[in-house]
């Protein structure tokens, strides 16, 4: 199968630049992809990752530079046009129709029909055949929802190569599979090259693109870095490439301070939440740490490694199938959210979403989590308001209006009305979704001096981010999650972005 | 020290801006916010000057007070809608709910009668007997709320199926104990409330049965306006996550308001027999769609969290005004009902374009 063009890139990108808003995602990026190969696409959160693969998959079409496709030179108009052009996109969220069948997932853009009616044997004739083409063992009249998420991606692969794709890109495919799924997903990628289709996998996991890939590209601050055969590349300097002098100069300025910084004071207090052996289901499993009060405690881990659920299940907002809990040495059994905050747990939310009711006012948002306390007796509209006042002023919310609607107020200042909606009563333990994702260093930084200060307060701290800057910054130690799984602990020297993103 | 005193600085100046700013745009900014609730009394006030204008009974003493006698019955089961639609849920069960309550206290009060005529009791039982008819009457309507609560959220059915199968329930049970038959039978205690006059002369006299709706109303808004569980019901409707995930039980508090809905649409019920003399297992079918129809006129919103018992007294007001003032403009019974849907519609149109422009002001 040896053909002279082979060498001749099926895609490349020259000289691309893109922007959103003043900030430039892509800078001046080259990149070229050739038939047949499967090329890794790595780099931190924000590196430019998901730009590029929107780019490719015609999301937007206000960049500079060149696009050439088989040797032309294309711009797609729309999502439509790049996947009539053989380019298919595997989101990491999948887009199957649960309730349908494989066949008609298959088939969902153009089902076979006569005279207006569906064809329905032919359909299924038809998809059995091409998932056997491809080797898949898959009954295409089941229903997509029956199948494991595994599965279901595979089905989804076949859905787009189906519609014509040649070049592949898969984005996040190995971040919801177990290990067993995650070999038959390889299996299968491995297959499709051998019938000569090319793909782009992207990924957080750099062990599975150091073992399904032939070369890597590495993004950085939305520029290229490299791009190198995988034959000559370790997980370590991938790492390297990914976070670059960033992690030299995080690791001076935390030796700098490490005297008077976070890092160092181990002198915590008591143990205040203890969790023993905590598993739910298959989002995490025997997981074991003890916070202590005065303590910032980081769980880093990309997403979907289960630590939303974990964090959901410290606060009653979902059940864990087995493990204990404790608060303050007393057993700890959480029935429900009430519970929890009864007893001193205080959450924040991983999306703004969740947090806040945005068309209500700012004050009755302050007062929610602890009503009870604030307001013995009867509402009294005044007393609310001063009390609110003081939590803005405390957490300075701008403007500090607490008669405007909370969706009045930017991201940050959302953010610190959710902390300050907690901050009424003082928590015994304070669990941190995500505290300072989309925000500006501004605000940032703002949020974050505000739950150092809790910290000497003697609250007990639970820091869960996908951002390692954040842990490395204001973290005594770290918890890394991976899949599940606690893969490492990270304490005084040894917390570094480095290993955060190593273990994870 | 220095960052503290700069912080300060920023936030005062902001402060400045604030107020200035505020003052400027104030009533603007204050009718744009207050768009829910100014859409529908405008249009309150449209159709009471246009049906003045176009009648001469409409604005006369006797008839407005009739009108209010007329939603009086309504503002009741209304206010207890009020709060299952203020958490984001819908209750579909009042109508046979009040029916069968209605059944249940006149059958009781009957058997009671009955029983205690057979033991020469005679009217001693009268009192304490339809007390006991009525309290009974409410429990078993409030027991329904709670198995529409509960099914809403132990189980996890969507309000509007669990309502649905408790409505088949409760109009069976209604028919059940019927028979198809009318019971005249009624603890007196029903009758004066629900059909009653406080007054002697004519212009003054004052159907019991306001009194109890305006309680209704008086007591709902108290409710949700001034105590934590109300906080909790617009808290849960304006964002269920978000609630819960503040310590809030969500599932208590949806089940909670749709007891109440059922429990006011008992005693919606059993006015309503006081009011007719008479309970039947029938006839009440234009109850469920008044209701919410009166909630959602008045600018509630059907996805929760915004609105309320003042959003609610003005749709009722509208809804009996227009009722009324058609009646007084003697159209054609066959012209009436779909004049007075297409007003309906009208009237939400205005309530909609009102938030539309509320929303877009607000970004």
């Amino acid at each position: 199968m040896s053909q002279p063009q082979s060498t001749s890139p099926v895609l490349e990108l020259r000289n691309i630049s893109k922007r959103y808003g003043g900030a430039l995602a892509l800078t001046d990026v080259e990149f070229d992809l050739l038939p047949g190969e499967v090329h890794g696409l790595v780099g931190e959160n924000g590196a430019g990752k998901s730009t590029m693969m929107k780019l490719l998959a015609g999301v937007f079409d206000d960049y500079t530079g060149e696009l050439i496709l088989r040797g032309e030179p294309v711009r797609f108009a729309s999502p439509a046009d790049a996947q009539a052009q053989g380019i298919g996109m595997v989101y990491q969220e999948l887009s199957t129709f649960q309730h349908l069948t494989v066949a008609e997932n298959l088939f969902s853009r153009q089902p076979p029909t006569k005279g207006g009616i569906l064809q329905w044997r032919q359909m299924n004739r038809e998809a059995q055949s091409l998932l056997q083409e491809l080797g898949l063992d898959i009954d295409v009249t089941s229903r997509m929802g029956e199948l494991s998420v595994g599965s279901q991606q595979l089905v989804e692969i076949a859905r787009v190569i189906f519609s014509g794709a040649t070049i592949i890109i898969l984005d996040e495919p190995t971040s919801a599979l177990s290990t067993p799924e995650t070999r038959r997903l390889f299996e299968f990628i491995a297959r499709l090259k051998a019938q000569g289709k090319t793909l782009i996998f992207i990924s957080h996991f750099l062990e599975d693109v150091l073992e399904v890939t032939d070369r890597i590209t590495v993004l950085k601050n939305s520029h290229k870095v490299a791009t190198l055969p995988t034959s000559q590349a370790d997980k370590h300097t991938l790492v390297e490439l990914m976070i670059g002098s960033d992690a030299k100069i995080l690791q001076q300025m935390y030796e700098a301070e490490e005297s008077v910084a976070s890092h160092v004071s181990h002198e915590t207090g008591k143990p205040m939440l203890t969790v023993t052996n905590l598993s739910q289901g298959s989002a995490f499993a025997n997981v074991d740490f003890t916070l202590h009060a005065g303590e910032i405690l980081g769980i880093f881990g990309f997403m979907g490694a289960g630590q939303i659920q974990l964090a959901r299940c410290l606060f009653g907002a979902e059940q864990p199938s087995s493990g204990s809990l404790a608060l303050d040495a007393a057993p700890l059994k959480l029935a429900n959210t009430s519970a929890a905050r009864n007893v001193g747990i205080a959450y924040v939310p991983e999306n703004r979403r969740d947090s806040l009711m945005l068309t209500q006012e700012i004050f009755k948002n302050i007062t929610l989590a602890h009503l009870g306390k604030l307001a013995p007796g009867l509402l009294r509209q005044r007393r609310e308001v001063e009390i609110a006042q003081t939590q803005i002023a405390a957490v300075g919310v701008r403007p500090p209006r607490p008669m405007l609607n909370a969706g009045a107020l930017s991201g940050g200042n959302q953010q610190k009305v959710v902390l300050a909606k907690w901050l009424t009563q003082q928590p015994k333990v304070l669990i941190l979704n995500e505290p300072t994702r989309g925000m500006d260093v501004g605000a940032k930084d703002e949020v974050l001096s505000i739950v150092q200060d809790l910290r000497t307060q003697g609250v007990a701290i639970l820091l869960i981010t996908t951002e390692p800057e954040t842990i490395v910054q204001i973290a005594n130690r770290s918890l890394v999650m991976r899949r599940g799984q606690i893969t490492a602990e990270l304490t005084g020297a040894e917390l570094t972005k480095e290993n955060l993103m190593r273990n994870a | 020290m220095l960052t503290g005193s700069k912080k300060e600085t920023i936030t005062m100046s902001e402060t400045l801006t604030a107020t200035q700013s505020e003052t400027r745009g104030d009533l603007a900014n204050w009718l744009r916010q207050r768009a829910r609730d100014l859409a529908p009394f405008l249009t309150l006030m449209v159709l009471l000057i246009f049906f003045s204008v176009t009648t001469d009974s409409f604005l006369r003493l006797v008839n407005l007070r009739n009108i209010l006698a007329q939603v009086s019955t309504l503002a009741v089961v209304s206010t207890g809608i009020t709060f299952v639609l203020l958490c984001g849920e819908i209750d579909l069960s009042i109508a046979a709910v009040a029916t069968m309550t209605g059944v249940v206290a006149a059958a009781l009060f009957g058997e009671g009668l009955r029983i205690s005529e057979s033991l020469y009791i005679g009217g001693g039982w009268e009192f304490a007997g339809g007390l006991f008819a009525v309290l009974v009457g409410g429990v078993f309507a409030a027991a329904l709320g709670l198995l529409n609560g509960w099914s809403t959220t132990r189980i996890g059915l969507p309000s509007f199926m669990a309502t649905l199968a408790v409505m088949q329930i409760a109009t069976g049970l209604g028919q059940y104990f019927t028979k198809g038959q009318i019971v005249y039978t009624l603890a007196p205690m029903l009758s004066f409330l629900g059909g009653e006059y406080i007054g002697e002369a004519e212009p003054f006299r004052l159907p019991v049965v306001i009194l109890v709706g305006a309680s209704a109303l008086i007591i709902g808004h108290f409710v949700l306006t001034y105590t934590k569980f109300g906080r909790y019901v617009y808290m849960t409707g304006s964002n269920r996550e978000a609630a819960r995930l503040s310590g809030i039980n969500t599932q208590r508090i949806v089940a909670a308001c749709l007891t109440i809905s059922a429990f006011s649409a008992g005693v919606a019920g059993m006015l309503n027999t006081g009011r007719l003399g008479s309970a039947q297992g029938y006839g009440l079918e234009d109850m469920l769609l008044d209701s919410i129809s009166a909630v959602v006129l008045g600018g509630t919103s059907l996805f929760g969290g915004e609105g309320g018992v003042k959003n609610t007294l003005v749709g009722l007001l509208i809804f009996g005004v227009l009722s009324n003032g058609l009646n007084q403009l003697q159209l054609d019974i066959y012209v009436r009902l779909w004049v007075r849907g297409i007003i309906l519609l009208i009237a939400l149109i205005i309530n909609i374009y009102a938030l539309r422009l509320r929303d877009r002001g607000a970004q």
